[in-house]
């Protein structure tokens, strides 16, 4: 009986003892945190003077910088520091950089670089993309080119810094078409110009005798399809930026205007009258055969490919009213997207796909936006008096348009029109710099 | 009747027997039960007065004999633009075409100008790119830190865990959070922004100083736009002006290795 007590007594003590065992040790998950919030502000990023060889290289080195500095401010996306703050007055000789010296000015990136010639007179240019916290580098390259180059490989240098720290591909090495205004206004002066995004090496394309609008790239930057007055009737050109000739684009009995390359080049797409109407065409370059896509007694106009080449988007008042439809490239499944206040026109497809952007007019105010190619999630990212012509650039982050502002008197005086981009995000308009007054910009795309 | 007795006893002894390992062996080797326990968060505050106490916590890690020197590795990048510019290279704007014809040439930065790393290198070389990453950033951050305490401690466990208050309160996280929100920069307007989730495992030194951040998914880097998000999260947390985060010293078992998720849905 004891030992049976005993036993029992022994055996509960063994209970108690595993349970309090097992309770011991308490459950400790690793802690985890979600960040779902950000902050929307340009990155601090550090931009030395490249190091040089000699007095020569060394302008080239400041101007590289320079360039390449503007273009990331530009972006609104990055914020280079002021090279005063700098504590290593020497970078261009660190590698690797005394990453204490850029934490210290709050540098997130740096970049540095070095610029030399070669026996043959060309320029060596090359640089390093550093993460100052994680202490990596990110990119590094080098480019050899003419001494007449060193702008556009600024450029090009901007666009692998932008593409590494975004990851989306940059826009700084392309060029801007436009239609260049002067004179007064019931006698004004158009010319096709045509400059680096950045403004850079102006041209005039033509003299200005003839009345231009709405010039586009072709794919492969070299061709400009256009609309031009040059003999009376407004008929869509072709102009070749290399050879300097001019062409007319197919032989249609009524004007033709709004004129767009397909994606692959091959194609212009058109509108022409028909009577009251207008319709959409498509023109093969090759063959130069036409083909119709639409036919109603509407205006159809401002045609413009989807970026695979399969869809169409253009704006059309069959319905009433001029609004945003979207048809597949051979004229089918024709189908109305946009269902806000006011009137729609000019889409134009982002070159991503995603989006479309497009003008505006409601109540008397002009609006630039964008939607999504089935018609949801439309948003408004700049208006005023009149905004026009919105074009994308070549990664659809950024948006160039133009701007007019009305004249203050009868003779026209106080009226300006300029270009202007804008983020996607609808954050950080800029005006584009230009010699004098401008419209209907026309993005190139990134420059082969 | 004894063996009747005895049987009983013998029964419901085994009975227990089971019943307890019942009970108790689940839980002995499954200590991964996430337990919240937020409710405790009225005794935090004594937190302060504990910390005052225990202010001789020392974050170091012992130095690591490795140079460091991470130098500009150049090979490792060698990305793609140079090639796409390294192709044909039509007219820019006026210079000569023939000129421009050899304009960027593919190359990578050149070669090391600093010997030292010519070891690491190689290895680097070796490693994934992943790898490399990690070692990289695990090597880093020390030289700093050991800077700021020449006078090292030996850094034992910082003290015993009371057991109430010791889990982090759901304000103190949120605190941690907040800090490092106003530090990360988001990839607005990048495409599917929602779907870039960089993860890290983040260490901690007593002192509140991030010792290194592994990222957890480094297999989805090779997306251009998530490589872009995960270096903007890991700027965030290794920011020297965010630093250091603001968690409860007495709590450091709590805190010395977390994971972080950046998730930008709720932004663009």
């Amino acid at each position: 009986m004891i030992r049976q007590t005993v036993l029992f007594r022994a055996l509960c003590a063994l209970l108690l003892l595993s349970a309090s065992l097992a309770m011991s040790f308490p459950a400790r998950a690793e802690l985890h945190i979600d960040v779902t919030q950000g902050q929307i502000a340009p990155m601090p990023i550090a931009i030395p003077v490249f190091g040089s060889q000699d007095s020569k290289t060394a302008q080239n080195a400041s101007d590289i910088v320079q360039v390449l500095s503007a273009d990331l401010e530009r972006s609104g996306l990055f914020k280079p520091i002021d090279p005063n703050a700098f504590v290593d007055r020497d970078a261009a000789s660190h590698i690797p950089p005394r990453y204490g010296d850029w934490r210290t000015i709050n540098a997130q990136a740096l970049i540095t670089g070095s610029v030399a010639t070669d026996s043959d007179g060309k320029l060596e240019i090359e640089f390093r993309l550093w993460d100052v916290f994680a202490e990596t580098q990110l990119t590094g390259l080098k480019y050899t080119t003419t001494q007449a180059n060193w702008r556009r490989i600024s450029h090009i240098i901007a666009d692998a810094v932008y593409k590494r720290l975004t990851g989306e591909d940059g826009y700084f090495d392309t060029r801007i078409v436009y239609i260049a205004e002067s004179g007064p206004l019931d006698h004004r002066i158009k010319r096709l110009a045509i400059m680096d995004q950045d403004g850079a090496n102006h041209k005039y394309l033509t003299d200005g005798n003839a009345l231009v609008l709405t010039p586009r790239f072709s794919p492969s930057t070299q061709e400009i399809t256009y609309l031009s007055y040059a003999r009376g009737t407004p008929r869509v050109y072709l102009f070749n930026i290399d050879t300097g000739q001019q062409e007319v684009l197919g032989d249609f009995p009524g004007m033709t205007f709004a004129p767009r390359f397909s994606p692959d080049g091959n194609k212009v797409i058109m509108s022409t009258t028909v009577g009251a109407a207008s319709e959409i065409y498509t023109l093969d370059l090759r063959t130069r055969r036409a083909t119709q896509l639409t036919d109603t007694p509407a205006i159809d106009t401002s045609p413009c490919y989807s970026p695979d080449g399969s869809q169409i988007v253009f704006n059309s008042d069959r319905g009433g009213s001029q609004q945003v439809y979207v048809m597949n490239a051979d004229g089918s499944n024709i189908h109305r997207i946009s269902f806000g206040d006011g009137r729609y026109g000019t889409p134009v497809w982002s070159p991503r796909g995603d989006l479309i952007a497009f003008t505006k007019i409601d109540n008397g105010q002009f609006y630039i936006g964008v939607m999504h190619p089935d018609g949801s999630g439309e948003r408004l990212l700049t208006n005023g008096f009149l905004v026009e012509g919105p074009t994308w650039a070549p990664n659809g982050r950024v948006l160039m348009f133009f701007r007019q502002t009305p004249a203050t008197d009868r003779s026209g005086h106080g009226a300006s029109s300029k270009l202007y981009t804008i983020d996607l995000t609808g954050y950080n308009e800029r005006e584009v710099v230009t010699p004098g007054e401008a419209s209907d910009p026309a993005w190139s795309p990134l420059i082969p | 009747m004894p063996e009747r007795r005895d049987f009983i006893y013998s029964a419901t002894l085994h009975l227990l027997v089971v019943l307890s390992f019942l009970v108790t062996l689940p839980s002995l080797f499954n200590r991964h039960d996430d337990q919240e326990t937020p409710i405790v968060v009225q005794l935090v505050n004594l937190g302060p007065q504990t910390l005052a106490t225990q202010r001789n916590l020392t974050p170091p890690v012992p130095d690591k004999p490795v140079a460091v020197a991470t130098p500009a590795q150049p090979q490792p990048t060698p990305p793609t633009p140079p090639t796409a510019a390294a192709a044909p290279p039509p007219p820019p704007p006026m210079p000569k075409p023939s000129d421009t014809a050899q304009l960027p040439k593919p190359p990578l930065a050149k070669p090391d100008i600093n010997p030292q790393p010519s070891q690491d290198l190689q290895k680097q070389q070796q490693d994934l790119a992943f790898n490399a990453l990690l070692k990289n950033l695990a090597a880093k951050k020390l030289p700093q830190d050991t800077s700021q305490q020449a006078n090292a401690k030996p850094q034992q466990s910082s003290q015993p865990v009371a057991p109430l208050g010791a889990q982090l309160s759901v304000s103190e996280i949120d605190l941690v959070r907040e800090q490092i929100e106003k530090c990360w920069n988001v990839p607005a307007g990048a495409r599917n922004a929602q779907n870039l989730t960089p993860e890290f495992r983040v260490t901690m030194n007593p002192d509140g100083t991030v010792q290194n951040a592994v990222q957890l998914n480094p297999e989805r880097n090779n997306d251009p736009f998530f490589l872009a998000a995960a270096d903007s999260a890991r700027r965030a947390l290794l920011n020297p002006a965010c630093q250091p985060l603001k968690l409860p010293p007495e709590k450091y078992n709590q805190w010395q290795t977390f994971t972080i998720t950046f998730d930008p849905k709720d932004i663009s």
